[in-house]
């Protein structure tokens, strides 16, 4: 520690590239803290499960033709046909997909013509589709096969039983989430009757703050572009897709639009933000190295210039280790203050960078880590250069000018 | 005499390989990360339709019967009972309803050419015109065909490629779904970016490949909820076709040209009177709020250049600026070694401005070469963001003439703004000092 004061008198008659270090590193620190801290908020959001057993279900979006008869009947027929396959646990009809980034979007209310309590997202099926969906029932039951209704459009407008989730339950009575079974629940002013509450269920949108709210009603409807839900056992994913276009391509007019996995869906719905992560990981990378050449091309500047001075410090009698410790804390102390300045800054400037990038502010935490990782990434850095550093002969001195 | 210190500026840069190559490799990386970011964000808010812009409203009402969001901004689709009052005028230039529908399109008899099932534009017979859509072959359909629901198409050039082997097609039929259709027209290369006239989740996406007219698709009673911005605050009668038409439903944009102040006030009074109108029957029930709003304000309003794009260019601004303070260090360091030869020409008689040049121009030198570089790096990383954000245009991901001369100049000033202190600095070196030691 006795470096200390020579260090700080060498920084007063050399301030440039001390200087310039600093702030780079204080660049550094702020774009590198805040990068990886929205990496990782990204990263939990897009980790956040969908309620669904993903692993094992796929979609597959078909048509209804009008003249073919009615549109229930050919329902009916897909859905035996896709429950016929091998491998197959359950399939249901939805009137949507989670995640899919389209569908039916709601306000729900206690009272008709009150003020409305919560919104969600809205899906119609029937009572396969916790099967179909490998939901899981926390509170109440499932529809029976006779709460099912059918609609060929706007199934959206009926009164009917539904199914909610456990989020929107407590959302809607905070006290007691379970409360709320057996009571009626408004939306287009028809009573909708909760008979039960699963445990978790996203909705269409993946950015959207209700996407935990859903309801499950019990009206199918009959779409000319018809999605279903299918349930398969494990490892039976790839036979099923290809059985599927056989098992639905039954007559002449019979297409189909997609089949695919509900983990294609989820990966679809979160595309931009795997994006930007890609993005600012490359950005972390690329400014971390840039700024460790900084640093190392600095510490090899300086060394270079004072390889007199080295010298003499040696033939005065100083250790190898001394030498090292000296530039170790110089370039220590030059990192601090340019973490110091980075802290400072983000604190001062949060409002404005809030406001300006639409980003949450980093919490104190993540500064903290960051600095400790900054001064170790700069002791690094600076490792090499030092060592060469320390091998300066003090014979050095001896030499003339 | 400039002559003379370019030659200097090369015999330096010569001397001293490694350190010039590091800053140029610096100046490139972080031109090539802000250019690659900036350009993506350039083309997000490019005017789309520049000749235009100005005169392109797009019309929002407020039919409904609670406030809306935060009460000044409207639903941006209307309902088709106030889409078929706003046709009847004769005030607009130019005026456009749309929606879209998905249909499955087939070649009338050559079975090898694969059924697709294609997002179908359905607008109004302005849309043409009023948007500037180039025609490879025919034309759009004109206001009376429009009118009588004709089944009839415009295809876009790659539809046209892949149904027809991109030949003249006027004239020929193709199945819709179930009907036949008659190709009217063939479109040119066209990507208006952004995409405005379309919901916002479009934007950045290409336009769809076939457009038919908009009362055909109310004849023909296609609708695909997947495809509108369906907005039904109020239930419609029933199920039907029918009643969704006379429904509050909101799903229709409707789009205006209106060349000068006083058509714009005109029309502003025509659909506050079809409000008030309106009100008299029992509609509109709040107030009468109707807006005309301007396209490039609409590009604002609905966020259409996402924060993710912008907070790139903040990210990449400040890598170069990273870039630039690690540059500036190395010119410090590398002045600093030439000390003796800054005495010595200070000796010989140049004065403080000729050393400033003299440096300037090397430091330029550098600026450009690291810009070059910069440029190509900037290249590839476009081709990499294309890859990243494979789910927009790619139209997104090209530097146009400007961006291309922009970044190279760009490298040259912001090499020289952070070599001036480096240089002024050197260039207060007292002749003597160095002397000595030579």
């Amino acid at each position: 520690m006795r470096d200390f004061l020579p260090i700080v008198k060498t920084f007063k008659k050399k301030k440039t590239t001390p200087i310039l270090l600093a702030f780079q590193i204080a660049v550094t620190f702020m774009v590198l803290v805040n990068a990886i801290y929205m990496i990782s908020e990204r990263n939990d959001l897009i980790a956040s499960p969908v309620g669904v057993d993903i692993k094992n279900t796929l979609t597959v979006i078909t048509n209804l033709s009008d003249e073919h008869g009615d549109l229930i009947n050919q329902l009916e027929d897909d859905l035996l046909a896709l429950k016929n396959i091998h491998g197959v646990i359950n399939a249901a009809p939805m009137t949507a997909l989670p995640l899919e980034g389209w569908g039916a979007y709601i306000e729900f209310k206690l009272v008709p013509d009150e003020e409305y309590v919560a919104f969600g997202g809205y899906f119609g099926s029937n009572e396969d589709v916790i099967d179909a969906l490998g939901l899981t029932l926390v509170a109440g039951e499932n529809f029976s096969p006779s709460d099912i209704q059918t609609a060929e459009r706007d199934g959206i407008y009926k009164p009917a039983k539904i199914l909610i989730t456990r989020a929107l339950a407590e959302k809607i009575s905070p006290d007691n989430w379970r409360d709320i079974l057996g009571k009626n629940i408004y939306f287009y002013k028809e009573p909708h009757e909760v008979i039960g509450i699963i445990e978790r269920l996203q909705n269409a949108w993946s950015s959207w703050s209700a996407v935990e709210y859903t309801v499950i009603s019990s009206v199918r409807e009959s779409n000319h572009s018809q999605r279903y839900i299918v349930r398969v056992e494990p490892d039976q994913m790839d036979y099923v897709i290809k059985a599927i276009p056989e098992a639905l391509l039954t007559h002449a007019y019979k297409r189909i639009e997609t089949i695919e996995p509900l983990s294609e869906v989820k990966k679809r719905s979160y595309q931009e933000d795997l994006a930007t992560n890609q993005l600012l990981t490359s950005v972390c990378i690329g400014l971390t190295i840039i700024t460790l050449f900084g640093i190392l091309g600095q510490a090899k500047f300086t060394i270079n210039r004072r390889i007199k001075h080295i010298g003499t410090r040696r033939a005065l009698g100083a250790s190898k280790s001394q030498v090292v410790r000296y530039f170790m804390l110089e370039n220590a102390i030059i990192s601090t203050i340019g973490v110091v300045i980075g802290i400072l800054t983000a604190i001062i400037l949060n409002n404005q960078f809030v406001e300006l990038l639409a980003i949450t502010p980093v919490p104190l935490n993540f500064l903290l880590f960051g600095a400790i990782a900054i001064v170790l990434l700069g002791q690094i850095a600076v490792a090499y250069p030092v060592s060469q550093a320390a091998k300066v002969s003090p014979a050095i001195t001896t030499r003339g000018a | 005499m400039y002559s003379y210190y370019f030659k200097l500026a090369l015999l330096s840069l010569r001397k001293t390989p490694l350190l010039s190559l590091l800053m140029v490799i610096m100046i490139a990386i972080g031109i090539g990360a802000t250019m690659t970011t900036y350009t993506v964000s350039y083309m997000m808010s490019q005017d789309p339709i520049p000749n235009k812009s100005a005169n392109l409203y797009q019309v929002q009402l407020d039919s409904l019967d609670y406030e809306f969001a935060d009460g000044d901004t409207l639903p941006i689709t209307i309902s088709y009972q106030d889409v078929q009052a706003l046709l009847k005028s004769d005030i607009p230039k130019n005026h456009v309803a749309l929606s879209a529908i998905q249909e499955e399109i087939r070649h009338i008899n050559n079975k090898d050419i694969e059924p697709r099932s294609l997002e179908v534009r359905s607008t109004t017979s302005d849309f043409f015109n009023m948007f500037e859509v180039p025609f490879l072959f025919g034309a759009g359909w004109s206001e009376q065909d429009g009118k009588d629901a004709a089944q009839v198409a415009v295809l876009s050039k790659e539809t046209n490629t892949w149904l027809f082997n991109g030949e003249n097609s006027v004239g020929k039929t193709f199945y819709f779904g179930k009907d036949t259709y008659r190709v009217i027209g063939v479109l040119d290369d066209w990507n208006p970016l952004p995409k405005f006239y379309a919901l916002q989740n479009e934007a950045f996406k290409k336009p769809n490949g076939i457009f038919i007219p908009f009362n055909t698709q109310i004849q023909n009673e296609l609708l695909t909820l997947k495809l509108m911005n369906n907005y039904c605050w109020k239930e419609p009668d029933d199920q039907s076709f029918a009643s969704l038409l006379v429904s509050e439903c909101m799903w229709v944009v409707f789009w205006v040209e209106l060349s000068n102040k006083k058509s714009h006030d005109e029309y502003q009074t025509f659909i506050d009177n079809h409000a008030k109108e309106q009100q008299s029957l029992g509609r509109f029930p709040r107030r009468i709020f109707n807006k005309l709003l301007p396209l490039k304000q609409y590009l604002i309003v609905e966020e259409i250049i996402s924060d993710d794009s912008k907070l790139a260019v903040w990210l990449a601004a400040l890598f170069l600026l990273v870039c630039l303070l690690n540059c500036m260090s190395l010119m410090i360091a590398k002045f600093d070694a030439k000390s003796g030869e800054i005495g010595l020409r200070r000796a010989v008689g140049a004065s403080q401005q000729d050393i400033v040049k003299q440096f300037a121009i090397e430091l330029s030198v550098i600026g450009f070469v690291g810009g070059l570089l910069g440029l190509l790096l900037a290249k590839l990383g476009l081709i990499a963001a294309a890859n990243t954000y494979h789910y927009l245009h790619s139209g997104l991901m090209q530097m146009n003439t400007q961006l291309t001369l922009g970044t190279v100049l760009l490298a040259v000033i912001s090499s020289l703004v952070f070599g001036l202190y480096p240089i002024i600095k050197a260039s207060y070196m007292q002749p003597s000092s160095q002397l000595k030691s030579l």
